[in-house]
């Protein structure tokens, strides 16, 4: 891939991570696009049969909504474009999902609980196993 | 009669006394025939000078109205080829609508490909820009554009998942937009 392309992308991760791009889902199943001044950017995964692997979609369309370009990367020919674009998308959904804003509030929920609070040191400790019995055991039970 | 014409008259007409007054205060030796007509020359040609300055200013004054009317109507008939071309780009909308539905992608493609370049038309227009939520429309335009993305790959065999249903409430919304500038630009006409 070249470089301005590179460019682009990683600057669209930091202004994702910034949340100074917005992205909005779009009427295609997993695609994603936010509108810059000078056009909108697309991007989605497709699953392609004849590598029989997920690949990644970018497309840069200009003001007037004409695709002026495209860019398919695959984790097969093109690793280390594949896992550039990969983390743009993961981003991207990570944002959009507000999936580290549900695990903060998760946490600080559980963490306010007196009972859970006194268990974590122990939990850290303990093998998964143990660990899962002791999350069983404290789980509030349920009315049938 | 203008004002300009009506003062023009009276300056003739002070001029007429004013030389009236000049000549019959001339002693009888200086009343040559020489010398009425060099004070009917300085007189005429000072308040000619007058009267042709006040005549120039009404003239411009005059095209500058005129070429305000010209710009004004034709204002008004750009405003009355957008309604043809709004009432237009309801009906593609409402074709494609239909088209969808019959599950004939080609031809809503081809539709959509029309009603963009009226909708890009549209945002370049100056009188939508005083109708229309620019911000609204604009992203309505945006998604239509995308839509013909994605319409267009799925014609090409791109394995892809369209939601046509979120398609067609792009394009309901986007009827509603039009035909709210349509109102409104008829109402101001």
């Amino acid at each position: 891939m070249d470089t301005k392309y590179k460019q682009i992308i990683a600057l669209l991760i930091r202004k994702t991570e910034n949340g100074r791009a917005i992205w909005r889902e779009t009427s295609a199943k997993q695609q994603f696009s936010t509108k810059l001044e000078s056009g909108t950017i697309l991007i989605e995964p497709a699953f392609d049969k004849a590598e029989n692997a997920t690949v990644f979609i970018l497309s840069i369309l200009n003001d007037t909504g004409d695709r002026v370009f495209s860019l398919t990367v695959s984790p097969l020919k093109e690793k280390g474009d594949f896992d550039l674009v990969s983390r743009l998308y993961d981003t991207i959904q990570r944002k959009h999902y507000k999936v580290d804003e549900t695990l903060d509030s998760i946490l600080d929920e559980l963490k306010s609980d007196p009972s859970s609070a006194l268990r974590e040191d122990d939990i850290q400790n303990m093998s998964q196993a143990e660990s899962e019995k002791v999350l069983y055991k404290s789980a509030p039970k349920t009315n049938k | 009669m203008n004002n300009a014409n009506k003062v023009s008259i009276i300056i003739i007409l002070i001029g007429i006394l004013i030389t009236a007054i000049l000549i019959v205060n001339l002693d009888t030796y200086e009343q040559s025939f020489i010398n009425i007509v060099s004070i009917i020359g300085s007189v005429a040609s000072v308040f000619g000078l007058i009267v042709a300055i006040i005549q120039i200013a009404s003239i411009k004054k005059i095209s500058e109205i005129t070429s305000q009317a010209v710009q004004e109507t034709k204002a008004k008939l750009v405003d009355k080829l957008s309604i043809a071309d709004i009432s237009k780009a309801e009906k593609l909308a409402r074709e494609i609508q239909m088209f969808l539905r019959d599950e004939k992608y080609e031809s809503a493609y081809l539709r959509l490909t029309d009603l963009k370049s009226s909708l890009l038309q549209f945002q370049a227009s100056v009188s939508i820009k005083d109708y229309l939520q620019p911000k609204k429309y604009n992203k309505l335009v945006e998604q239509i554009q995308i839509d013909i993305v994605n319409l267009s790959d799925l014609l090409r065999g791109v394995p892809k998942d369209v939601d046509f249903s979120q398609v067609n409430n792009h394009l309901e919304q986007l009827v509603t937009v039009l035909s709210q500038f349509e109102n409104a630009v008829k109402f101001h006409i």
